[in-house]
């Protein structure tokens, strides 16, 4: 059994990593709706609303999803960095999208420290995981890129320090160049 | 439901898979616009505290095509080392949007009504708590209003040492559910009302279980109130002079503004256990004995979370719960827990606790002690590169009769964004650990020390490899608010996962 273990894992270890270079393409409302056709939900936002994926998923150039949950340390070491992300990005389309995974036992906690936080992101609740599921996320927090039509770009595992680095890096390979004026050119 | 199959057409299936043949040739097409989503994993682990040697996969299609959705899962996969699983078709659904306001589900769902003390019908892998229902469930938006109702059974099929969340025996027939909810919204008011007829049979006898919930959750900013109470009525149980039926409470209150957060919450509990549940509790996810006891159990928690925009990203964090039994008085548990985050530069950050608990210390056999823990983590950059996280705990635990300390350190490598190294220690002067219960033959451990080190590769955004060498205690683990015992797991354990 354990030459067969050692044998599988360096099988394993030289399988071929395959990822798909994708251009980032824009799209028209109808565009968005159109791939996310399917992938629906309709869960509680941190101020009580309803939101489909429609409504979440329209008007953006680029959106970084996030799953998190209150008791995973890594997930809140994670926010803050988004949170400069953002700053400096969503004047540009960007933005990020935060599931809360918490399941209805700690359904209080996650309210009560995102609910102080002000964080921009549209943040909401899926108690029964319908989104995590959907999208084959096993641990938290994994973060997903995704183009405005739908497309998965890009997604990471777990958070370290530094790992925001990485997520900035790939936000600049996504996103659209920001567009300059003949008055800038002209300096 | 489980469906056995062949060992060999699985593996015959997942060849092509494991080549990634695939991912390549249908990636910019119908595979990636489809079957988003979809999953594959393998784990082989080798516990020499068992003697268990397993090899394990996983096979997870998601299908998505306009206003239908479809998964299928195939696994014989466990959490637990001593597990052992045949390979089937353990878990399968679709949803069909009929129109814009209605939606059909059938196979294995999930369902959650309220805060989960009514019902709380779902799987979380983590602690290998199943009690998601497989049948129809229908769900309408009829704008102010929201119905849903569904039919479902559950069983749990007999497997070797196999622990479920929901209490079956083999030759039990299935569980069989239904029942609906409707749920209001008035804007910043919302009510919901549900009902479950639950037809169970545990060890050969009857039990049925009606259960009636009502929620009510007003925002009104910046407060906001939320309310829960269900009954559980049970059939009478025979030669018995009391009432089987219970009662549940749950009551919070949020205020929150940038920097600040206090929720208060409230609970009862009075034989409010039902297997498909989830009475939610007042101790942290974290704490050892964590689950809220559903049985009999009244208590209070305050939940502090100061970050002003002056403290420049410093936090600090401050909790009590305070709860007892009800019939039981001397069942106490009492918590206070401090913590401060730090984000000591732009690249240093760290965070400092302390954990007090006092009352009825179940790993003590139930007797009443103390728990106290100091916890520490830093992390920043390693002077080979990279960052580094350490993190380490203190604890100690007395009562009238015993005294024990534990120690635990960890050390994380991220060598790369896409690689990672770890390692752990832990020392405890605590007895030797009973084994879990109700699963026979597991030998107990003897106190001393666990050693583990693992390794985590991302070779691309879609593959995640680790590898663990060691020693792991046994003990609590908790995933979502729900939590279970693990048993100890010493030896190799090597796992593969590729999101396709």
């Amino acid at each position: 059994m354990r030459s067969a273990f050692l044998l599988t894992i360096a099988l394993f270890l030289l399988l071929p990593a395959t990822s798909v270079a994708q251009d980032t393409p824009t799209a028209s409302d109808d565009e968005v709706a159109a791939v996310w056709d399917g992938f629906t939900f309709e869960l509680e936002a941190l101020d009580g609303d309803e939101l489909t994926e429609e409504d979440v998923f329209a008007g953006g150039e680029l959106y970084l999803v996030d799953f998190w949950a209150s008791w995973c340390r890594p997930c809140s070491q994670y926010l803050p960095h988004l949170e400069d992300i953002v700053d400096e990005y969503g004047d540009r389309g960007f933005k990020v999208v935060l599931f809360c995974v918490d399941e209805a036992g700690t359904m209080s906690t996650a309210r009560s420290t995102l609910a102080g936080e002000d964080y921009p992101f549209t943040i909401l609740f899926d108690p029964e995981s319908k989104v995590r599921n959907e999208l084959g996320v096993r641990m938290i927090p994994t973060t997903v890129l995704f183009s405005p039509t739908g497309e998965e770009l890009w997604r990471h595992v777990g958070y370290a320090s530094g790992d925001e680095d990485e997520v900035r890096e790939k936000i600049e390979e996504n996103l659209p160049a920001e567009e300059t004026t003949g008055d800038d050119e002209a300096g | 439901m489980r469906y056995p199959l062949n060992p060999l057409l699985v593996q015959a299936l997942l060849v092509p898979f494991i080549l990634g043949l695939p991912a390549p040739a249908l990636a910019d097409s119908v595979f990636d616009r489809y079957f988003s989503g979809s999953h594959i994993s393998f784990e082989l682990s080798d516990d020499t505290i068992t003697d268990t040697s397993k090899f394990e996969a996983e096979l997870e299609l998601r299908y998505r095509f306009e206003d239908i959705s479809a998964f299928v899962r195939a696994t014989n996969d466990r959490p637990f080392a001593y597990q052992r699983d045949q390979f089937n078709v353990e878990k399968w659904g679709f949803n069909y949007q009929l129109n814009d306001d209605w939606d059909v589900t059938g196979g294995d769902f999930s369902l959650v009504f309220g805060r989960g003390t009514a019902l709380n019908a779902i799987e979380t892998r983590d602690v290998d708590r199943d009690a998601q229902l497989e049948g129809l469930m229908v769900a309408g938006d009829l704008g102010a209003a929201a119905v849903t109702a569904f039919w479902g059974q559950h069983k749990s099929d007999g497997m070797e040492y196999y622990v479920s969340g929901v209490n079956t025996t083999d030759g039990d027939p299935a569980d069989e559910l239904m029942g609906g909810r409707l749920a209001l919204d008035f804007g910043d008011i919302d009510l919901g009302a549900s009902w479950i007829d639950a037809d169970m049979v545990r060890f050969g006898e009857p039990l049925s279980t009606a259960v009636t919930e009502l929620d009510a959750s007003w925002r009104i900013d910046p407060f906001r109130l939320y309310y829960e109470t269900v009954w559980f009525n049970r059939d009478e149980l025979e030669g018995s002079e009391e009432s089987a039926d219970g009662r549940a409470h749950v009551a919070e209150i949020i205020y929150a503004e940038p920097g600040f957060s206090l929720s208060g919450s409230w609970a009862r509990y009075q034989d409010a256990h039902f297997d498909y549940a989830t009475a939610p509790s007042l101790r942290r996810p974290d704490v050892e004995d964590s689950a809220a006891r559903e049985n009999d159990e009244t208590g209070w928690r305050l939940d502090c979370r100061l970050s002003p925009q002056s403290w420049d990203g410093n936090s600090l964090r401050l909790l009590y719960a305070d709860l007892e039994g009800i019939e039981l008085e001397e069942q106490e548990f009492r918590n206070f827990f401090a913590e401060w985050a730090s984000p000591v530069t732009e690249e240093w950050s760290g965070t400092l606790s302390y954990d007090w608990i006092k009352g009825l210390l179940l790993y003590y056999g139930g007797i009443n002690g103390t728990d106290e823990s100091f916890r520490a983590t830093l992390d920043g950059p390693f002077p080979f590169g990279g960052t580094f996280h350490l993190s380490g705990r203190f604890r100690l635990l007395a009562s009238e009769f015993e005294s024990d300390d534990e120690l635990q350190i960890g050390f994380d490598w991220h060598v790369s964004p896409d690689f990672t190294l770890g390692c752990v220690r832990e020392t405890s002067t605590r007895p030797t650990e009973p084994p879990p219960p109700g699963i026979p033959g597991i030998p107990t451990e003897s106190p001393g020390r666990w050693n583990s080190a693992f390794i985590r590769w991302l070779p691309d955004p879609w593959t995640q490899v680790d590898l663990m060498i060691g020693s792991q205690r046994g003990g609590f683990q908790c995933s979502g608010g729900t939590c279970a015992q693990l048993p100890p797991f010493k030896g190799v354990r090597f796992t593969y996962y590729r999101a396709l």
